[in-house]
């Protein structure tokens, strides 16, 4: 199973006990997200909202690359691989 | 035994610890800075709740002994798969997904509006509008479908802010009966501990919905209930059953359809004095004290009559007091807390006689929550 980093938003500090950065395993990008939950269950309510499907202006990074919302959680991953999440911003 | 004071902002959490002369304040370092802090209440073990947003991470409760760590409770006001939800909230809520479209199959907690602690019981009010109930310190939330799914939720409409739950009211006793106001569908009165509800609302203007703002009561002598509207001011001497209007020495405004009623939002009652507390604002299109002089009217004999306190209160404030911003400690005398959108927190140790006002500038302040210690 691919080893990855997951980094958070400094947001969501407070909901982690300040952990901004975590090494999961997955497969996927829904894998790794399920395994950071095992260990951060309240960051479920955050990430994903009432459909189950993420939160619609979240926006998550795989290494450097962007992931379009629907098709964000069954990317592949490799060992190393780095999975962001910040939030989508617009405006100035 | 001094006070503390929690003022939520949209941009996180102050508390003002204050003497026991509730005098000298010192307001520590904004707290959770990126959420929202929309609600909070203290059960009778002492611990603290507080609700929290995000426009992108969405609501959840979190709790504290000590007002300085805060935990996110395990649980947090959920709906289910199939509740289905409100076109009209979503999009003044803008809980529509990355595309743009809106998703109405879908009931979504977007806010925490109201919590309301009864011993070790937690109620929240949220948006879209409904009522949660926890009696395990938050770590899980049921519905009160009896409410949440009332067979006249297909008539029910947003106010300005969203379809809220947002004012709760429980009365002193073992089988308590409950109120709460949902803009713009109006107050309901649950008289078997939360299982059903009816509307309440016999004697409002109607006309554009019964768009409840506030509420407040005695908990002890709950039949008679405060009530401020989009349109009025009301009072119930029979819990709810019916409702009149009590404005004789409140300023009326424009509102703007072009008729004229009290608007405003802040409603809050001292038992101790039979004080009941309204700041009046300009009409639904400015929201803000009329003429710019921002003042606290009270009155002591139910409405009949209503004075306005101006000691320490400024003029040429163009601020909003939001309905969760006003809180009294309980104390005696009562102290009397209101926060304002343009961040200014004031306060009163005397029941509204006289005011300060804290040095600091909030954000827009969204609720004030005061605790006596």
């Amino acid at each position: 199973m691919p080893r990855v980093t997951v980094q958070l938003p400094a947001v969501l500090a407070p909901m982690t006990g300040g952990v901004r950065s975590m090494e999961v395993e997955g497969a996927t990008v829904r894998e790794a997200l399920d395994d950071l939950l095992r260990s951060q269950p309240g960051l479920s309510i955050h990430l994903f909202d009432e459909r189950g499907g993420v939160r619609p202006h979240i926006a998550c990074f795989h290494n450097d690359e962007y992931l379009a919302a629907a098709s964000a959680l069954s990317r592949s991953l490799s060992d190393g691989d780095r999975i962001t999440i910040l939030n989508s911003i617009s405006g100035g | 035994m001094g006070v503390s004071v929690i003022v939520g902002t949209s941009k996180g959490m102050a508390v003002a610890r204050s003497d026991e002369a509730r005098e000298r304040w010192d307001v520590e370092a904004l707290q959770l800075p990126g959420w929202a802090v929309t609600a909070a209440t203290r059960d009778s073990s002492g611990r603290t709740y507080i609700g929290v947003a995000s426009d992108i991470y969405g609501a959840a409760v979190m709790s504290s002994d000590d007002l300085t760590t805060w935990t996110q409770c395990d649980g947090a006001p959920r709906y289910e798969e199939g509740d289905r939800g409100n076109l009209m909230h979503q999009r003044i809520v803008n809980t529509f997904d990355f595309e743009g479209k809106m998703t109405p199959e879908h009931r979504f907690v977007d806010q925490i509006w109201r919590l309301k602690a009864v011993g070790d019981t937690v109620y929240a009010g949220v948006s879209e509008a409904g009522l949660f109930r926890s009696t395990d310190g938050g770590a899980s939330w049921k519905p009160l479908k009896g409410l949440n799914e009332h067979p006249s939720r297909e008539g029910w409409f947003p106010g300005a802010g969203g379809m809220g739950a947002h004012s709760i009211l429980v009365e002193d006793g073992p089988t308590p009966r409950m109120w709460v106001g949902i803009s713009a569908a109006g107050v309901f009165r649950s008289d078997d501990g939360g299982e059903t509800w009816e509307a309440k609302n016999e004697g409002i203007n109607g006309d554009a919905g019964f768009c409840v703002h506030g509420l407040a009561h005695d908990p002890a002598h709950p039949d008679v209930i405060y009530r401020q509207d989009h349109r009025g001011y009301y009072i119930s001497h029979d819990a709810g059953d019916s409702w009149e209007q009590i404005e004789h020495g409140l300023p009326q405004a424009e509102l703007s359809d072009g008729r004229r009623s009290v608007f405003g939002f802040a409603s809050a009652f001292d038992p101790k004095t039979h004080t009941a507390f309204a700041i009046p604002m300009s009409g639904d299109s400015f929201r803000f004290p009329i003429d710019g002089k921002l003042r606290v009217y009270r009155t002591t004999d139910e409405g009949a009559s209503w004075q306005p306190n101006a000691s320490g209160l400024p003029d040429g404030c163009y601020a909003n007091v939001l309905r969760g911003a006003i809180s009294l400690d309980g104390l005696d005398p009562c102290g009397v807390y209101f926060g304002t959108s343009a961040g200014a927190v004031h306060i009163s140790n005397d029941v509204g006689e006289t005011w300060t006002t804290l040095p600091q500038t909030f954000p827009r302040v969204l609720c004030v929550a005061a605790f006596a210690d």
